[in-house]
């Protein structure tokens, strides 16, 4: 058996350098969108942002073949060994008995040389992670599988055949997830932005005087440009989905989870299974009424956590969602549906209140602003129906151990966690709640997670108080 | 149901009667907030004196009503396994936080605390911070070391 070091395919150069490139990426735009904003773009900016392009492609090539130069690998019978970097030098053994697979990827670069990636899959606990070899020919490919599985006969040959589980975004549903992306709360950060942007631009009053010419003064002006801040924010949302979960793959891997996502940065987390505290079922405003959720993690622990781990999946039809936790995250899984709603004498606290602070707001606006009245009174029955739609969304589960809360502000949210992984938990009642005798629900998990389902039975809460003690 | 569980008692445990001094003295600077704020509105505000309410209505809230109610609906309880906390001025909350779930524990004074004597425990725990107001100062000390010890038994992440 050999175990003299091997070189990656030259190809690896074109793949690191790239990879590099897209590392870089997005600095290199703020670096190129910050020079044209601040100067104006002219042509010295074009040449300036022209050179930064040529010089950082430039650096990413010489990047490139530095690793390529520094990168060895090698098979024995101890295990795959990998070597790379010069400034620090990493080197990383799997060892043959926890090899889980051997995988080849072939990006668009692998295509191109006629090269593959070769991935060498470590079975759970290794906190290393598993060895990339960036750019293998196809012979070598065979050698290496032939030299693993002469030590570990058992081994699957195929990439599907062994143990990690995996879920790929595709691309139609990446489309999907892009356009039903919208939040209505992306909105206000947009709002706030143009404002400033906008302050910032007419900072003398001759220039607001100019801009106040800009502005639309005809009332259907003003709705145009609504529309067009709406479809922007839209339009906004969709592109950063688009960017954020392109390629988005989950695997289970042992006792953790792989999550790998993003286009311009590729970005690659690992979360334990013990530190998952709580898996989200969020249905968005656009979503819902496709029947489309997005999973999301409440992860615990002491460290930081890679913001990568907070998605698990971005789109699934709801009825999926139970078949896909129970293939991936079997220990969280649960049924997002058949929950107890809140007694149907709740219905009247979720719709009046909201209602009579949208009237008092509607009506002081109307006495404020007379020639808008009577219009702001809209808000007190926009705001009930709203209640009403929290009533209905509303509704709880305690089964074997496992929590179950749906709530709702403008996205549905499902929370699903073992009762035994709650940080927290409390019943609240106020006077009004103490008089009807209901009260609410309240629960924390993982870091800053919280759920509260409002105007249970008071019993009832009380009761569920006490067995989410045990 | 094969056997009925035994409920959990209610917390006993008060917070120091100074507690009540702190708080009046919170709602007396609100007072004078109320009243500053008075002073500037009620040159031209339309309402005219009716505004004089405003700090008369914080200074029955702040400083009568709501440190007394306050202070008799706060109770708490450590045992080994648990904080069980009951307290709110309105809306009454019951809370409970496993030891398991105590990352850490520390004591806070704030300038008001020192005067009185007084010290905050806070209760870290992975989703936030819990307190626990207005103790006698040493009582708060041996508190947090008694949490502190607790939540040392029953570690886990």
């Amino acid at each position: 058996m050999n175990s003299e070091p091997y070189r990656l395919h030259p190809a690896a150069i074109a793949v690191l350098a790239l990879s590099a490139l897209r590392d870089a990426a997005f600095p290199i735009v703020i670096l190129l969108g910050a020079s044209i904003a601040g100067r104006g773009l002219d042509s010295a900016a074009l040449e300036r942002s022209a050179l930064y392009l040529v010089l950082g492609v430039a650096i990413a090539s010489l990047m490139g073949v530095v690793r390529w130069r520094s990168t060895s690998y090698a098979v024995d019978e101890r295990g795959v060994h990998y070597q790379t970097g010069i400034v620090s030098r990493k080197a990383t053994t799997v060892p043959l008995s926890r090899i889980q697979g051997l995988d080849t990827v072939a990006g668009p670069v692998q295509r191109l040389f006629g090269v593959v990636a070769l991935h060498v899959q470590s079975a759970g606990g290794g906190k290393k992670g598993e060895i990339v070899l960036e750019a293998v020919g196809p012979a070598e490919v065979e050698r290496i599988r032939a030299a693993v599985r002469a030590e570990r006969p058992e081994l699957p040959e195929a990439a599907a055949a062994h143990a990690v589980v995996e879920r790929r975004l595709g691309r139609r549903e990446l489309l999907v997830a892009a356009l039903t992306a919208g939040q209505l709360g992306v909105i206000l950060p947009v709002l706030a932005a143009s404002g400033q942007l906008l302050s910032n631009a007419f900072s003398n009053e001759r220039d607001i005087e100019g801009a106040t010419r800009l502005l639309p003064d005809t009332p259907g002006g003003w709705e145009l440009a609504l529309a067009a801040l709406l479809v922007g924010a839209w339009a906004l949302s969709a592109i950063g989905s688009l960017v954020s979960f392109a390629g988005f793959t989950v695997s289970r891997d042992g006792d953790r989870l792989r999550i790998r996502r993003g286009l311009l940065q590729r970005s690659d987390a690992v979360v334990p299974i013990r530190r998952i505290h709580a898996v989200r079922v969020v249905e968005g405003v656009l979503r819902r009424p496709f029947g489309l959720a997005t999973l999301r993690l409440e992860v615990a622990g002491y460290a930081e956590e890679a913001s990568a781990a907070r998605t698990l999946y971005p789109l699934l039809p709801r009825r999926e969602v139970a078949a896909f936790l129970a293939e991936l995250l079997p220990e969280l899984a649960d049924e997002p549906d058949g929950l107890t709603a809140p007694p149907p004498r709740a219905a009247r606290r979720y719709v009046l209140p909201p209602a009579v602070l949208g009237l008092i707001a509607g009506a002081a606006a109307c006495v404020l602003v007379p020639s808008a009245a009577p219009w702001p009174l809209l808000v007190a029955p926009l705001l009930g129906l709203n209640g009403w739609w929290s009533f209905q969304a509303a509704g709880w589960r305690l089964r074997d151990g496992r929590l179950a809360m749906r709530s709702r502000r403008l996205a549905r949210t499902t929370l699903l966690t073992p009762a035994a992984r709650l940080q927290e938990h409390a019943v609240a009642q106020n006077p009004f709640q103490r008089r009807a005798g209901l009260a609410d629900l309240a629960v924390a998990v993982g870091k800053g997670g919280h759920a509260r389902v409002r105007h249970l039975e008071a019993p009832v809460a009380a009761d569920l108080w006490e067995r989410l003690r045990r | 149901m094969t056997t009925e569980p035994p409920v959990t008692p209610e917390p006993a445990r008060r917070l120091s009667p100074s507690a009540r001094w702190l708080w009046r003295a919170q709602g007396l600077i609100a007072t004078v907030a109320a009243l500053v704020l008075t002073g500037v509105l009620r040159s031209d505000a339309p309402g005219g004196s009716a505004w004089l309410l405003l700090p008369v209505a914080a200074f029955a809230l702040g400083v009568v009503a709501v440190p007394e109610l306050r202070w008799s609906r706060w109770r708490y309880e450590i045992r080994d396994e648990e904080i069980d906390l009951r307290h709110g001025t309105v809306t009454v909350t019951r809370t409970l936080i496993p030891m398991l779930r105590v990352q850490h524990v520390d004591t806070t004074r704030g300038p008001l605390d020192q005067l009185l004597g007084l010290a905050t425990v806070v209760v870290h725990t992975a989703a936030g911070r819990t307190t626990i107001p207005a103790l006698d100062e040493q009582y708060a000390g041996r508190l947090r070391d008694q949490i502190a010890t607790l939540a040392r038994t029953a570690d886990e992440l």
